[in-house]
């Protein structure tokens, strides 16, 4: 089947009823080195993707390589699954439960032997219909356009994808670019289906690259390897001495990254801060666009009040 | 004499009212929009109940469980600016922050129990008015609040050390006792910006919160994994409405809760001096119909608004109770002023129940020259959460608005810093109520059942900007000053955002007051224009002081429902 999205293909989760839950966990193929653990993960393939075609999925790959670009150290967005796992939100509601809500309480990376996170919780319906409407969108059904028409996810990647494909030149498609090509096109596009899918393309594939590898993502914890987080650590928690002594084992910190201006990066810290950032989200519409005005307008008011960024060099305009 | 009561909301407030009307016999039926998470629901002890929740940053953070969608129950806002414009709305989603689940807010809330101080309740006697602002005194004291507070930190169950707390604090918030447990192990990296505040002439403590440090309530102790506000406790180590008040009231059997319940109407007499019904839709649109002696609201100050908003009749033709014309006004958050200490080593700061110390230097009032300069009377700042890191999802969204994406982003991912070098503290602001922060109804903007949804039109007051100006170089003070500290900087939101910031604090909208022509509810809870009509929830506070409100809600809500539960009238004593 060339195409396995619309709404025309027979609908996954109708193949799969019965077959029990097991039969829609695939194993994420396990490679490379350092892995901790294999994790069932309820993702499409690159040969069966859910929700978009094969080279639709491609062209994800490509991008998704570009949000999270690989290096010569570490595995970027399309090795650590993030396409696939964006083809499994693009076709949630193929699964029975759909790939919304991961199950609960534990993982089994932190001392549980039941990895509850594998199997997906069912839905209300309430949840349903509103990720039904955030993914399908309204459509041509009007109950779902009660403050106007809403543009779902599978039309933003369908439409946005379809777009940076068109904007490859030379005969060629966004996925037969080159890197710098690819970055090039994708800073300069004005083409606002391709400004909506970096909206929602970008927050998603860091969710996939840095949550919980359950829902398709962080493939081989990729994400968590190279950023020393710890993930989940529930039941185990940490005990009294972790909390409070220093790590012996600590190894020396690397200087900031000069990336960014130090003081517009320590002024960006200040708003890490869980119930601050909720707010940046909730402004933002958790988009890149919102997210860039809303956390630009603040480090900039930080930086006039004196952020100041001490001994690491760069610009010290505030010390 | 015990009755049937209607309870509209089941959180903090809600759920409070119902433990303490069944404990009396009362027969109560709660309607939550939320769902319920908290498998086994009156059917097992609290300690036994099932969970929805785990340390997972996709599922309560981006997918945001058990809050309103944003679709689906849209709030819409604008500042004052663009209300006087004549723009109706600026931004339309989930902007409230609050949660919608059997329980509330509270199954996710950051469980800190900070109680308000004395000088918090007589704020316009003691200070005098402010211009612009609608300060008022509340028609209780603290002395009518002690006892409730005492009894809701007994049964939640508080840890905090009574011998830690400055002096101040314990004049302002006198307890008759200490806590029920001991406080957590005090991470790493709070010792040392508790060293930097303590350079600096301040002092902090264990921040009381209702958290298990030991075995409680069948619950376990909490083991410091970090994920605290945004999050259910996977473990079942925090005191929320739900194991603590909601649990055992529908134990009882005198309660029954309806989730997935959207009320949008209560009906009263023809003369309109009783409440009849109050009517609700499921999730098909299908009307329903709850009938009860007594209505008690507690949906949090912007939903209570809408619902009385939404309920005007010819008897009422602004709104229900709303003679006064405060109905909906007076709307406070907690805006944020944001401090951080930026590491040379790792410090660890997620390892811990999370901002788990308080500092109270920065309260106020402050009233010399250089707050006279700032063009305000008196600057009244708030309590410092001191010390908190940030989890990794978060941190890639935040780093997103701050370089977009890339290998800027990711090498900013790989240094690691808001979870192993930055110890990051957060001045939630006392807000002064104004008349011009207000819910209404939108007039365009619906939920999906076709209801008006409520807009916020808000902006901070000149004190809050003030506030943060004078604070925020202190708090940025005492984070360099913390030893290894190699940066420091400060976010003062009331001044870059002329919005509301989100804070998940709500108050206001339905202030208590002696005078009806000046607030919406008496001292008692009851709406001044209805004999059974009762709002429970925060927004019944004239003032909102700089605190985490939830133990002031509950302990407000106790104090209403025993009011009600024991037929008398309350008043300043």
């Amino acid at each position: 089947m060339a195409s396995g999205g619309g709404d025309h293909g027979v609908p996954r989760r109708t193949l799969l009823r019965g077959t029990g839950a097991v039969a829609i966990a695939v194993f994420a193929p396990l490679t490379g080195g350092g892995m901790r653990q294999a994790v069932a993960v309820p993702r499409g393939s690159a040969e069966q993707p859910r929700y978009l075609t094969r080279a639709e999925l491609d062209t994800m790959r490509a991008l998704v390589d570009r949000i999270v670009p690989e290096d010569h150290a570490t595995p970027g967005g399309a090795r650590s699954g993030c396409a696939e796992a964006i083809d499994g939100l693009l076709g949630a509601f193929r699964e029975d439960p759909p790939l919304i809500f991961a199950g609960a309480p534990f993982s089994d990376r932190a001392g549980s032997p039941v990895n509850h996170f594998a199997e997906f919780l069912p839905l209300d319906s309430y949840e349903e219909t509103a990720w039904r409407l955030r993914i399908e969108g309204s459509g041509d059904r009007p109950e779902r356009a009660f403050n106007g028409p809403v543009t779902g996810f599978q039309t933003i990647y369908r439409d946005g994808l379809a777009a940076l494909d068109e904007a490859a030149v030379g005969g060629r498609r966004f996925a037969g670019l080159t890197a710098p090509e690819q970055d090039l096109l994708l800073a300069t596009s004005r083409d606002p289906a391709v400004t909506a899918l970096m909206d929602v393309a970008v927050p998603h594939t860091f969710e996939f690259q840095y949550g919980a590898p359950e829902y398709g993502g962080n493939v081989d914890l990729a994400g968590w390897d190279y950023t020393g987080y710890p993930g989940d650590v529930q039941p185990r928690g940490w005990t009294r001495e972790e909390v409070e002594e220093p790590d012996r084992h600590a190894g020396p910190v690397a200087p900031l990254p000069g990336v960014v201006p130090g003081d517009e990066l320590v002024a960006a810290l200040a708003l890490a801060h869980p119930d601050a950032v909720r707010g940046v989200l909730a402004r933002s519409g958790g988009l890149l666009s919102g997210l860039r005005s809303e956390v630009g307008s603040a480090v900039a008011a930080a930086k006039r009040h004196g952020a100041g960024d001490g001994k690491e060099g760069g610009s010290t305009d505030g010390w | 004499m015990a009755g049937e009561a209607v309870v509209v909301g089941s959180g903090a407030a809600g759920s409070v009212v119902a433990w303490e009307l069944a404990r009396n016999g009362w027969s109560v039926t709660v309607l939550e929009r939320g769902r319920h998470l908290r498998e086994g629901l009156g059917e097992r002890p609290s300690g036994e109940l099932g969970t929805r929740y785990g340390s997972d940053e996709i599922k309560n953070v981006s997918r945001a469980m058990g809050f309103p969608d944003g679709l689906l129950e849209p709030y819409t806002t604008r500042t004052q600016a663009e209300a006087a414009g004549g723009t109706a709305r600026s931004a339309r989603g989930a902007l409230g922050q609050l949660g919608a689940a059997v329980g509330g807010t509270t199954l996710h809330y950051n469980a800190k129990t900070p109680r308000f101080w004395k000088q918090d309740f007589t704020q316009v006697s003691d200070l005098g008015p402010v211009e612009g602002a609608q300060v008022a005194d509340w028609p209780i004291g603290y002395d009518d609040l002690e006892p409730y507070y005492d009894e809701v930190e007994r049964r939640v169950g508080v840890q905090g050390d009574i011998d830690a707390m400055p002096s101040r604090t314990l004049e302002q918030s006198p307890r008759s006792a200490g806590f029920e447990m001991p406080p957590n192990p005090v991470p790493y990296v709070r010792s040392l910006l508790a060293e930097g505040a303590r350079r600096a002439s301040y002092s902090t403590y264990p921040q009381p919160a209702a958290v298990n440090s030991t075995g409680f309530g069948g619950r376990p102790a909490c083991n410091s994994c970090g994920l605290c506000s945004g999050y259910g406790c996977p473990i079942n180590a925090r005191g929320d409405a739900l194991v603590s008040w909601l649990n055992p009231a529908v134990g009882t059997g005198q309660v029954r809760v309806i989730d997935r319940a959207f009320v949008h109407r209560i009906d009263t007499t023809r003369k309109g001096h009783r409440a009849r019904r109050v009517g609700y839709m499921d999730m098909s649109g299908r009307e329903h119909a709850v009938s009860g002696d007594i209505v008690v609201v507690a949906g949090s100050p912007i939903n209570t608004a809408r619902l009385l908003l939404l309920s005007a009749t010819a008897a009422h033709p602004d709104g229900l109770g709303n003679g006064s014309g405060q109905l909906g006004r007076n709307m406070m958050f907690h805006n944020l002023t944001l401090a951080v200490a930026v590491f040379g080593q790792d410090v660890h700061p997620l390892r811990s129940q999370s901002n788990a110390l308080q500092l109270d230097d920065l309260v106020g009032p402050f009233t010399g020259p250089e707050v006279r300069a700032l063009g305000v009377p008196y600057v009244k700042g708030a309590m410092v959460q001191v010390g908190g890191g940030m989890p990794l999802l978060e941190s890639a969204e935040l780093y997103a608005g701050l370089v977009g994406y890339g290998r800027a982003h990711k090498e900013l991912m790989k240094a690691a810093l808001t979870y192993t070098r930055i110890g990051g503290s957060a001045l939630w602001h006392e807000d002064l109520p104004q008349a011009d922060n207000r819910v209404d109804l939108d007039p365009e903007v619906t939920d999906f059942l076709g209801v008006p949804s409520a807009r916020i039109t808000y902006s901070p007051h000149r004190h809050e900007k003030a506030a943060a100006m004078l604070l925020g170089p202190r708090m940025q003070a005492f984070h360099q000053l913390a030893p290894g500290a190699i940066a420091s900087a400060f976010v003062p939101y009331p001044v870059i955002r002329d919005g509301a910031t989100y804070s998940a604090h709500l108050g206001g909208t339905a202030r208590m007051g002696e005078d009806p022509a000046t607030s919406v509810c008496d001292a008692s809870g009851r709406m001044h224009e209805l004999d059974n009509v009762y709002v429970a929830d925060a927004s019944t506070f004239p003032t909102f002081p700089g605190f985490n409100p939830t133990l002031t809600i509950m302990a407000n809500a106790l104090r209403i429902a025993r009011g009600i539960a024991g037929g008398a009238r309350q008043g300043r004593s």
